[in-house]
């Protein structure tokens, strides 16, 4: 008895003595399993060097986010499209002006006010040496409706009806009616390799993509990088950069340290309190661009206030969207003197924004029948895709409404709550943001035709012009409608008209890239480095 | 031993199921997850057909039913964004997970014993003083910010080590400093109270009065007890970290589960979210019943209590 139990007591001392050194063991094993247990999920077997890319001509783009695919027509959401727009091409290309030159197609005519005929460019080679020809542009389109891949780009497509190819360099593609945005949605689509696709099959193209564009696939590490290098045989020439990586670095904080540390060249989705640390740095430097737009909604349709349109004027006048820019944009943002985007057809510059006017919005406001003004739900969600500063937007926006006898009480929600009580109707007055397609228009057929959303606002002349507007296929018909839409919104006023956020990026001072307003994306063979 | 051991398998396999009922119920409570799931412009028609394609137009008992057997085959579902096994995409992360937790365990036992025996032996002294304190800090910094100032003194001011991302050992010194002082601190003072607590028993009276080193009473004789207490706290820290270290992993862009689902909740992922959850749930029922399992060895009363 007495034995044994000296046995439980050693046995125990032993056990403790083990678990104390086999602990220790495991966690330096679990360190080094860890270790080789990163290898890349797709790509190339070997494992890309996770360190920022630091050697001549080599730049690391570092953003907010991960991507989510390399198949461009599974994917459309920004960040996954920043390196599809690296490897792949587009039939045309958005300029400064917000017209359109020439990508895979050379250039293209209108047979009809239904078609678009695309002369593509000869002599261009997927990245596996395959020839590009009509077949590759109408087997993509057919692709994303392919009802098994089930492409969230097939909502975008809506107005498609059908392509011909005509001969290897003439394709034709057709819409159900005339659409004026069509060559702005078909400008949306990367062309992808038909025989090659056929050939691997979804997933091979997955996890090995080859497209014509001026970087070609090397590895996909999830959460880790993409790696690109240079396409020596691009049609628009090599590009000055020899290998490009994308890094995602979620923290704001951490994305400015690496590119403080030259870990990464250039960043994207730079916080405006941040500008003046970058432009403080001699070896840093900031480019801006306008981006999405920042609108106040209001519910012209349940709340009687705000179905007077004295009323909604008052609101435009009432607030001081100069002041949110200067003091929370530091001047980058820019005011909008309506629903329209500045790179948009039927933007009239020469139109001044809404004064900051607090006697004329009380006037209209007594003159409507509300001389003590009326308490108003203004319903804001920080961060409501990746919208900054909004807090402080709604905080400014309510005392200046306060001013005028406005009493507005702020519900802050977050951005998922945002959405479903939006769709719900549940808002008086909201602060919502706009990016997509600044220079089709698309957000106006959207947000403020009754019978597409139609939920806080419907108006049968705004609808008769709204679809005259979409349907406009010649650009001078369409800006002359436009200009009429525009004019007739500033009158209506749905929403309380304010800015369009600064999109901001921080460089190495030796990265040369100028941004501009129409496109969201970089373009990273026209960066050059010194 | 066996029977306690098989009680206490009953009792995790009680625990996953409650965890499995919670992780299915999340994105129900809401209402319609078809809503959440879908992107905002989704209209009726695609909601209605999503949500029959998903089965959420099915009776409440026969999803959770489907969810369950389909959890235990190891299918979470898709994910929404990356249109891969939500599973296989969470498993792929955490070896990163891994790496991180057990590299901020060795900083935070490497840290906390020897200044736990440390301020113990030197008890009521400076030494004391200051790896109290140094503890205190330790433990009520936010990680986000000892994060950032690791970064900004030991990466952009000095360059000794990179600022983000995984690659090399220099690599996972930042985050690994940065997740293990945070523990370093809770250790540090157990560490020094069980030292304290043991230093004044008798069998210690007795090592010295065998003429003993002092450093061979206060490492083999005292340490050795008090560090019973600190092999749970080690097992629940470990278990925090293996859940995915939400914000070291966000703030040092490390690529394990805690940045993969601070993402995901941000794109409305649910699979991958729920996949997370329910590995993490397997992580702590696991690491919970290897400490009990420990104890029971250690401790004989455990077993028959």
């Amino acid at each position: 008895m007495q034995a044994s139990e000296w046995q439980v007591a050693l046995d125990r001392r032993e056990f403790l003595k083990r678990l104390l050194w086999g602990s220790g063991a495991l966690m330096a094993a679990a360190g080094l399993t860890a270790c080789g247990a990163a290898t890349p999920t797709s790509g190339t077997a070997t494992r890309p060097t996770a360190s920022g890319a630091t050697g001549t001509n080599s730049l690391t783009f570092a953003y907010k986010s991960d991507i989510f695919g390399l198949d461009p027509d599974m994917n459309t959401d920004t960040t996954s499209h920043v390196v599809h727009l690296q490897m792949f091409d587009t039939l045309c290309w958005l300029q400064p002006d917000a017209t359109y030159a020439g990508g895979l197609a050379e250039s293209w005519d209108f047979p009809d006010n239904q078609s678009i005929r695309f002369h593509l460019r000869k002599g261009v080679k997927f990245h596996n040496g395959d020839p590009f020809t009509a077949a590759d542009v109408k087997f993509t389109i057919d692709h994303i409706f392919d009802p098994s891949l089930k492409s969230p780009f097939v909502p975008l497509l809506a107005e498609y009806d059908h392509g011909e190819v005509v001969d290897d360099y003439t394709f034709v593609a057709h819409s159900k009616e005339p659409y004026a945005a069509f060559q702005a949605v078909l400008a949306g689509i990367f062309i992808l390799p038909k025989a090659y696709l056929e050939k691997v099959g979804e997933d091979g193209f997955t996890a090995k993509p080859v497209g014509t564009g001026p970087f070609r696939f090397v590895s996909w590490q999830k959460g880790v990088s993409v790696q690109m290098e240079a396409n020596p045989d691009y049609w628009g020439g090599k590009p000055s950069i020899n290998r490009l990586v994308y890094r995602p670095i979620a923290e704001d904080s951490t994305r400015i340290a690496a590119l403080q540390n030259n870990e990464a060249q250039f960043i994207a989705a730079v916080p405006v309190d941040q500008v003046k640390t970058l432009q403080a740095d001699s070896r840093l430097k900031i480019e801006s661009r306008p981006g999405q737009m920042i609108y106040l909604g209001l519910d012209t349709l349940r709340y009687p206030p705000l179905q007077k349109q004295e009323v909604r004027q008052a609101l435009n006048y009432a607030v001081n969207v100069q002041s949110i820019v200067t003091n929370l944009f530091d001047n980058l943002a820019v005011r909008l003197n309506g629903p329209f985007f500045p790179v948009q057809p039927g933007y009239d510059p020469s139109l001044p924004p809404f004064p900051y006017d607090p006697e004329r919005a009380k006037s209209l406001l007594a003159a409507a029948g509300y001389p003590n003004g009326f308490p108003l739900n203004l319903t804001v969600s920080a961060g409501i895709q990746a919208a900054q500063n909004l807090d402080q937007v709604g905080q400014a926006i309510a005392a200046d409404l306060g001013k005028v006898g406005v009493q507005v009480k702020i519900d802050s929600v977050d951005p998922q709550e945002a959405f479903s009580l939006y769709a719900a109707k549940k808002f008086q007055a909201y602060i919502f943001p706009w990016a997509s397609n600044p220079t089709t228009g698309q957000h106006i057929y959207t947000l403020l035709y009754s019978k597409s959303r139609g939920y806080y606002y419907q108006n049968p002349q705004a609808d008769a012009l709204i679809l005259k507007y979409m349907a406009a296929t010649d650009p001078a018909q369409r800006a002359a409608i436009g200009k009429q839409l525009l004019e007739f919104f500033r009158t209506d006023c749905p929403w309380v008209y304010l800015y369009e956020e600064p999109d901001i990026y921080g460089l190495r001072s030796n990265v040369d890239w100028k941004p501009f307003a129409a496109d969201y994306l970089v373009h990273f063979d026209q960066v050059k480095m010194s | 031993l066996s029977r306690y051991i098989l009680r206490r398998l009953w009792q995790s396999a009680l625990v996953l199921l409650g965890v499995s009922m919670v992780v299915f119920a999340i994105v129900r409570i809401g209402g319609n997850p078809a809503i959440l799931m879908l992107p905002p412009q989704a209209t009726d028609a695609q909601i209605r057909a999503f949500a029959h394609e998903m089965g959420f137009d099915r009776p409440i008992t026969v999803q959770y039913a489907q969810f369950l057997v389909r959890a235990l085959r190891g299918d979470l579902g898709q994910s929404l964004q990356y249109h891969q096994s939500a599973l296989g995409l969470v498993l792929g992360r955490f070896p990163y997970t891994l790496e991180l937790a057990c590299a901020a365990m060795v900083v935070a036992l490497v840290v906390g014993i020897p200044t736990g025996v440390v301020a113990a032996v030197r008890r009521s002294t400076v030494w004391d003083d200051l790896a109290v304190i140094g503890a205190l800090f330790g433990q009520s910094l936010p990680i986000f910010w000892t994060g950032i100032v690791l970064i900004l003194f030991l990466s952009v001011d000095v360059h000794w080590f990179p600022s983000f991302g995984i690659g090399g050992l220099s690599h996972l010194v930042l985050p690994a400093l940065a997740l293990g002082l945070y523990s370093a601190g809770r250790i540090m003072r157990l560490v020094r109270s069980g030292t304290l607590d043991v230093l004044g028993q008798d069998y210690i009276r007795t090592a010295r009065a065998k003429g003993l080193r002092e450093s061979r009473v206060i490492y083999r004789h005292a340490l050795r007890n008090a560090l019973l207490p600190v092999i749970t706290l080690v097992g629940l820290e470990l278990g925090t970290n293996l859940s995915g270290a939400v914000v070291t992993e966000t703030v040092f862009g490390w690529p394990g589960i805690g940045s993969q689902v601070v993402q995901a909740i941000f794109q409305r992922d649910y699979p991958i979210v729920q996949a997370v959850q329910l590995l993490v749930a397997v992580v702590f029922v696991t690491l919970n019943f290897l400490i009990d399992l420990v104890y029971g060895l250690a401790d004989p009363r455990v077993r028959y209590a």
